[in-house]
């Protein structure tokens, strides 16, 4: 049976099969704009937090890092609870909207960009930042300059938010709804046909999560070339 | 001239600095030598405008003004060298592009800066080389190249020859010498000034907190770094 689903699975790839690709759009759209959404200001947190000094910091690290882990379908239950008719947003009607989808993946993504931005931030240490300033770089400038240098451990914490949402079932199914066509991405569609029987259309997307997944990490060891990775 | 007057600070219950007062002419050179930490990086890093002390006048071109209203004039006009020198990734060259770049050096000025560094530190064969690649004292030298770049008012040494060997210690302080403008004022702290031969206008030792003047020569002779000052 799983040699038989998986040659549908490669067909429907192959052929492409139009419900298939418009479920991996819709996927790697969503995911795409919570990602690029909550990217600048988890990073200014991420640099906030390994430079500025105030009361609570660690808190707030170790706060970021806990969050990182939480299950996406607390995510789900929290945005669900907040957009549903009687709750505080739910004048905006935005359940079952692609809308709540990116803001529930934008609240499981954050933490991460958060946690693994302040680790590699940390890496970089002090001493990147006040040669920048001492050399007569501007905030600004020292920034982007410290930026330069961290980047390859802030793509491992793009990959890794990336990865989490757009394998995530929990937020997607509880806000999204699992409508055809608008709200149906990967990992509902999954859970969807595989609940059915329908193990061909599971396994044809299951090859696209690794596919992305295998993307991201090749991009990853092509973007670092030969120097060392920071974090 | 620079002045500071009462440098006050304190680690939690151990006070590093006890009104600690000092002037730097320009085109001369301090020595500030003291046992392990006797606090003459935090002294250094007051200085240079990175670190906050717990009390501090500064006093710039004839007005006597808070450390904390100094502090963007003294980083203005200072270049602060750690004991292990950051570098960018990237190469030799892109080292000294940046503190062109950020003090925004072009055309013709830019060009005079570089060859000037490239042939007083002699970087010549390194330019293309990683800067991360080099060994600790071409590392070192590369620090300095691209702080004398910025042309400083004020060059902030801390122990820079404190991992080199005799041979690069001396040929480190001979670039350090020949390669600042008349000027420029050095101020060098280090805990070991053995092997280190130079010529310098004035002589602290910082211990217990308090800056003793040890300098053995007449106003406005240049005394010379020997054995015999080495605690």
């Amino acid at each position: 049976m799983i040699a038989e689903a998986t040659a549908d699975a490669m067909q429907l790839l192959l052929t492409g099969d139009p419900a298939l690709w418009e479920i991996i759009m819709i996927s790697l759209s969503v995911s795409g704009r919570a990602l690029f959404l909550c990217l600048p200001a988890g990073i200014a947190l991420a640099f906030l937090l390994s430079y500025l000094e105030f009361p609570g910091r660690r808190l707030v690290v170790v706060m970021f890092q806990t969050l990182m882990s939480i299950p996406a379908v607390v995510i789900g239950l929290t945005v669900y609870l907040l957009l549903s008719r009687h709750g505080p947003f739910g004048d905006l009607k935005l359940l079952f909207s692609q809308t709540a989808m990116v803001v529930g993946q934008m609240m499981l993504s954050f933490p991460i960009i958060v946690a693994l931005g302040y680790a590699a931030f940390q890496a970089a240490g002090r001493r990147g930042w006040e040669t920048a300033r001492t050399l007569g770089a501007g905030r600004i400038r020292a920034f982007f300059a410290l930026l330069h240098e961290v980047r390859f451990g802030l793509f491992v914490a793009f990959a890794a938010a990336f990865g989490r949402i757009i394998s995530e079932v929990g937020v997607s199914m509880m806000v999204g709804g699992n409508i055809l066509g608008y709200t149906r991405n990967i990992p509902t569609a999954i859970a969807l046909e595989s609940s059915k029987g329908e193990f061909a259309q599971g396994i044809a997307l299951g090859f696209v999560l690794m596919l992305i997944a295998l993307v991201l990490n090749m991009s990853l060891h092509f973007f670092q070339g030969r120097e060392p990775v920071i974090v | 001239m620079i002045r500071f007057v009462e440098i006050y600070k304190r680690y939690g219950r151990q006070e590093i600095l006890s009104d600690v007062s000092l002037e730097i002419h320009p085109g001369e050179f301090t020595l500030i030598t003291g046992a392990n930490g006797s606090g003459k990086t935090t002294l250094l890093r007051i200085i240079a405008g990175l670190d906050r002390p717990d009390r501090a006048g500064v006093m710039l071109v004839g007005e006597m003004r808070s450390w904390r209203k100094s502090r963007k004039a003294l980083r203005k006009r200072s270049v602060y060298l750690h004991q292990r020198p950051y570098l960018f990734s990237g190469t030799v060259l892109d080292n000294l592009r940046f503190a062109l770049s950020v003090n925004r050096i072009k055309g013709r000025d830019r060009r005079r800066r570089l060859e000037r560094a490239i042939d007083n530190f002699f970087l010549d064969s390194l330019l293309d080389r990683e800067a991360r690649s080099l060994s600790g004292g071409e590392q070192q030298r590369l620090a300095l190249a691209r702080a004398c770049l910025t042309e400083p008012e004020l060059l902030l040494l801390d122990e820079p020859t404190a991992n080199m060997d005799a041979a690069s210690r001396a040929q480190f302080m001979s670039m350090l010498i020949q390669s600042g403008n008349r000027n420029q004022a050095i101020v060098l702290v280090s805990h070991d000034i053995v092997g280190l031969d130079f010529r310098y206008d004035h002589h602290f030792d910082l211990d217990d907190g308090r800056l003793l003047d040890v300098t053995r020569t007449k106003p406005g002779e240049r005394s010379r770094v020997s054995l015999t000052l080495v605690k």
